[in-house]
């Protein structure tokens, strides 16, 4: 009989206690899930909204249809920050994982101070773009930097002026983007080469394949999903890129070195031009998404192989 | 009084069902063991008889009170895991008072409590140890610790040794039943080794597909398989199945090298003829297939294909209508590969099943 | 000749290798470069910066540019140095480091250990947040910002940086502590602990390596920012990125101080850099797990 139990005072039941337990984990969600909502979903929505209208110095609700993007197309300047993307892209995306494969390769050789290497190739990340662009504009800096130094040496007739050179600038913006990212990228690869077994290898060894052509055809292949990641991380990078070329160019010379991210900055914040400011916004998205689609679709086939099994 | 009731209770996971109309009934002191394989809903059952998971439909009492609405905490159960499940950052006296803490226990008394678990379980030189300078089997000492601690009206065990060597696991084996003839206390024990359901075990569920196939003493399930399914899962070597004809009160039995009508006791023939269907399986332990004393007139000749010495007893394998069939003999009398055999079958103890639903028949 | 190494390998021969470490240790020196020359520039007078060249030690040391840099450079037309801007960036990444781990090691414990209908989608819409360029948010930030009288101010970009950084934290500690067993929160439960005394006794106390990944990543992450900074504040109330920035970019008043400008830098990058270096293995986790999904 229950009441006759001794035991019957240690299984009290405390219905506060169970609702507690029941409604504490959805609450404390809710924060998390409703900043979400708002400054995420909420924002974005705002932001194409935005790009709808003809807001300029204030934000208004007036429906202007795409005529922001109409706009936005005939300018020179936008499509000056896309060419420029595109080229910074590429490159920035295409030397950082030249490096970083072939320095993972190295350093993946039984190399003595692995750790300490590693810390060095990695420690550019840690600084903020705008250094790196300070540091970089003075490297670049004609008369005193680099330039003057090889000049100095006696190959007077040397020259690196790319920072002042309309035609050439968007690439210092690469050499420091490059400078910034490879580290990681080697880093990327390098967890990526010791995920390999190692007694694949061996046995491609003994079937007689040299050491490089074990890399051609065995270990760069299996190292595709670090590539994609790789590159999908370095695309949004560069789409998202704006410290680093307001400090080093601050856009110059003249528009030459403009990018999406400081057309956005520029038009919305410094011009007045909200709506324009949205709508460019509105296209990195769109870009960025393209990006990612890839790897979204690999991943949900993934998940539909996963759960085959 | 029962300490633990389970009424008509079923589990599914949205269009699975997991647990089907579940019945059992536990009396105080009972060691209760819900063996099977892995899948069969065992572990899920015992989850809901904590409290961690949902009950679908029916009841679960404990102490003659309905919990189903009642978190872990309200129910006077403790419960001792598969992998341990031991707080890695605290040390082994902070572990097994734990509970207690949670419980407004207050400090001396918990001191005492420590003092009285680690002394009944030889654990007193590792109580300030952490959870990772401990081996295994210390390791599932500490967690059996932490549920003796809370000194429970019922304690539940899911597989808590198949993490252990095998040494260990018949040593830990020994260790509980002898805790559990001390404490007295019930206990629920979840594994999927019929061994150990059968060394432990006041009663032995035995549990398939979501069912409870079989309910009773290891000597009733053993003796007495509801199933062709409890028949072939408690026993090692298995239960030989030997598919067969029946008719005139006996079964025709042919190894490569002879035939046999195989006479069976009147009560087992009666029930054969009732049931009507000619073809049936017989089931035959391999300790009730033996090699023949003298007496060869009720014996089937056999070609003996392989020879299996495990020391105490040495198994002989033959092929009887078609079917591997394994025999049980002491080694003094096990003949050599390739010589035949007669071999005498146990009717009395022999267990009949129809062909098509595998239920039990006499 | 090539020889099998412990690893039974077969590797290049000496000279290969030698070859390996030359490339290695050159690679070392092309990214330590930028920060040698931004060492000794700084601790140079502007006469020697003009008439020697770019990786000559100064000589002698000159530790006049750090005071300029840290007490009264201009920074557009304030001219009172860094360190005004240094302990802005102080008053508001600290808050905003603890507030978004905070929340992500909350979120990431009911996110694997107390799922209930609907929490994977309350996870789905706060990863989607991660792949979305910060440029969506700037404009109606702003506003809101105003609205609720936080613009132009240290508590906005706590703000801010909290809202936008909860995603990362979130997707750490998930990640962590899917690998910690369930059973372990069972037996808690089994021994009466609640939501949050389970929280506090059981899983804060192991999970100080994913907190200190969501520390050290939010850390940099929020010092670092520029976008933020420049966009939500103003005059005296950025952050030191911004305010290094406009030292470097703005100074209107004739010779440019490329040694005020390097010891700027380095104070700028002295916080994060002293983190990778004491924490460096920490801030390589959250790299590549912030890479997978970032």
């Amino acid at each position: 009989m229950a009441e006759s139990s001794p035991r019957a005072g240690k299984i009290a039941a405390t219905p506060w206690r169970r609702r507690l337990d029941r409604w504490l984990p959805k609450v404390s969600l809710v924060p998390s899930g409703l900043a979400s909502l708002i400054f995420v979903y909420g924002f974005i929505a705002w932001t194409i909204w935005l790009s709808l209208t003809n807001s300029t110095l204030l934000p208004t609700n007036n429906f202007a249809g795409l005529r922001q993007y109409k706009v936005l197309f005939q300018l020179d300047i936008w499509w000056v920050s896309v060419a420029n993307l595109a080229i910074f892209g590429i490159l920035y995306v295409a030397i950082c994982l030249a490096i970083g494969l072939f320095l993972a390769i190295m350093l993946d050789q039984k190399i003595r101070a692995e750790g300490w290497l590693r810390t060095i190739y990695l420690y550019p990340l840690a600084l903020s773009l705008v250094v790196t662009g300070v540091v970089w504009k003075w490297l670049l800096n004609p008369s005193l930097g680099l330039q003057h130094f090889v000049q100095s040496l006696g190959w007077t007739g040397f020259s690196f002026d790319w920072l002042i050179n309309p035609h050439m600038a968007i690439y210092t913006v690469v050499i420091a983007a490059v400078w910034q990212a490879s580290g990681f990228v080697t880093a990327l690869f390098l967890a990526g080469l010791r995920g390999i077994d190692s007694s694949i290898i061996k046995a491609a060894q003994i079937d007689g394949a040299s050491l490089p052509r074990v890399y051609l055809s065995i270990i760069i292949p299996s190292l595709r999903p670090v590539f994609f990641s790789a590159i999908i991380l370095l695309v949004s990078l560069a789409i998202k890129s704006f410290d680093l070329v307001i400090a080093l160019t601050n856009g110059g010379p003249g528009y030459s070195t403009w990018l999406p991210a400081i057309f956005m900055y520029d038009f919305g914040f410094n011009r007045g031009q909200i709506g324009l400011g949205a709508a460019a916004a509105t296209l990195m998205m769109a870009a960025v998404a393209l990006a990612m689609l890839p790897m979204l679709i690999a991943e949900l086939k993934e998940r539909r192989d996963g759960r085959s099994h | 009084m029962a300490v633990l009731k389970i009424d008509n209770v079923s589990k599914t996971f949205g269009e699975t069902r997991v647990l089907e109309d579940i019945n059992i009934a536990m009396a105080e002191g009972e060691f209760l063991i819900l063996v099977g394989p892995s899948g069969c809903g065992k572990s899920t059952l015992l989850n809901m008889i904590a409290g961690l998971e949902t009950i679908s439909s029916g009841t679960i009492t404990l102490d003659d009170t309905p919990v189903n609405d009642r978190s872990p905490r309200e129910r006077d159960i403790a419960m001792v895991f598969q992998f341990y499940a031991l707080y890695p950052n605290m040390n082994v006296r902070k572990n097994i008072e734990f509970g207690l803490k949670m419980r407004g226990v207050d400090k001396g008394e918990r001191a005492k409590t420590v003092e009285r678990v680690a002394k009944m379980l030889q654990i007193e030189n590792l109580l300030d140890r952490k959870p990772a300078q401990l081996s295994g089997g210390q390791r599932q000492r500490v967690a059996i610790g932490r549920a003796l601690a809370r000194d429970p009206a019922l304690f539940l065990f899911d597989e808590p040794l198949s993490n252990l060597d095998a040494k260990l696991r018949v040593e830990m084996r020994t260790e509980i039943k002898q805790l559990h003839q001390r404490l007295k206390t019930a206990m629920v024990y979840v594994t999927h080794d019929q061994i150990e359901a059968m060394t432990l075990g006041d009663r032995i569920a035995v549990m398939n597909e979501g069912r409870v196939q079989q309910l009773g003493t290891p000597h009733e399930i053993y003796d007495n398989p509801a199933n062709r399914y409890v028949a072939g899962f408690i026993g090692s070597p298995a239960m030989n199945f030997i598919e067969c004809e029946f008719a005139n009160g006996s079964v025709r039995l042919s190894s490569p090298e002879a035939s046999l009508d195989l006479a069976l006791p009147e009560a087992t023939a009666d029930k054969l003829a009732k049931h009507g269907q000619s073809k049936v399986v017989m089931g035959v332990r391999p300790e009730h297939l033996a090699p023949a004393d003298g007496d060869e007139a009720n014996a089937l000749a056999c070609p003996i294909e392989i020879v299996e010495p495990t020391g105490p007893d040495t198994y002989l394998l033959t092929h009887i209508n078609d079917i591997e069939v394994t025999a049980r003999c002491t080694p003094s009398v096990a003949p050599d590969v390739g010589t035949t055999m007669p071999l005498t079958f146990d009717t009395e103890r022999a267990v009949f099943f129809d062909c098509q639903s595998d239920e039990r028949i006499a | 000749m090539a020889g099998p190494t412990e690893d039974g390998i077969q590797r290049g021969g000496p000279i290969a290798r030698l070859l390996i470490y030359g490339v290695l240790v050159l690679a070392a020196l092309y990214f330590l470069m930028p920060l040698y020359v931004m060492l000794i520039t700084s601790f140079k007078t502007l006469p020697q910066i003009s008439h020697g060249n770019l990786f000559s030690l100064p000589a002698p040391f000159s530790t006049g540019a750090w005071s300029s840099a840290w007490s009264n450079a201009c920074t557009g037309s304030d001219c009172t140095g860094l360190h005004r801007y240094f302990w802005n960036s102080v008053a508001f990444t600290v808050p905003a480091v603890a507030f978004s781990t905070l929340f992500g090691a909350i979120n990431g414990y009911v996110l694997t250990k107390w799922r209930f209908r609907g929490s994977e989608l309350v996870f789905g819409l706060l990863l989607g947040g991660t792949f979305v360029p910060f440029q969506m948010f700037l404009l109606p930030m702003a506003r809101v910002l105003g609205l609720i009288g936080l613009d132009n101010s240290l508590a906005g970009l706590t703000l801010v940086h909290t809202v936008y950084g909860i995603a990362f934290t979130t997707l750490f500690c998930r990640n962590y502590y899917v690998t910690i067993p369930d059973e372990l929160v069972k037996a808690a439960r089994i021994d009466g602990a609640g939501f949050i005394a389970t929280f506090r006794h059981v899983i804060l106390p192991i999970s100080t390596p994913i907190l200190m990944v969501c520390v050290i990543w939010q850390f940099t992450q929020i010092w670092n920012d520029f976008l933020f900074g420049v966009v939500f504040t103003s005059g005296s109330e950025h952050p030191i990125t911004v305010a290094l920035n406009n030292l470097v970019n703005t100074s209107s008043t004739g010779v440019k101080r490329y040694n005020v400008d390097m010891a700027g830098a380095i104070i700028t990058a002295l916080p994060t850099l002293v983190v990778y270096i004491v924490a460096g293995r920490y801030f390589m986790r959250g790299l590549t797990a912030g890479a997978v999904k970032g």
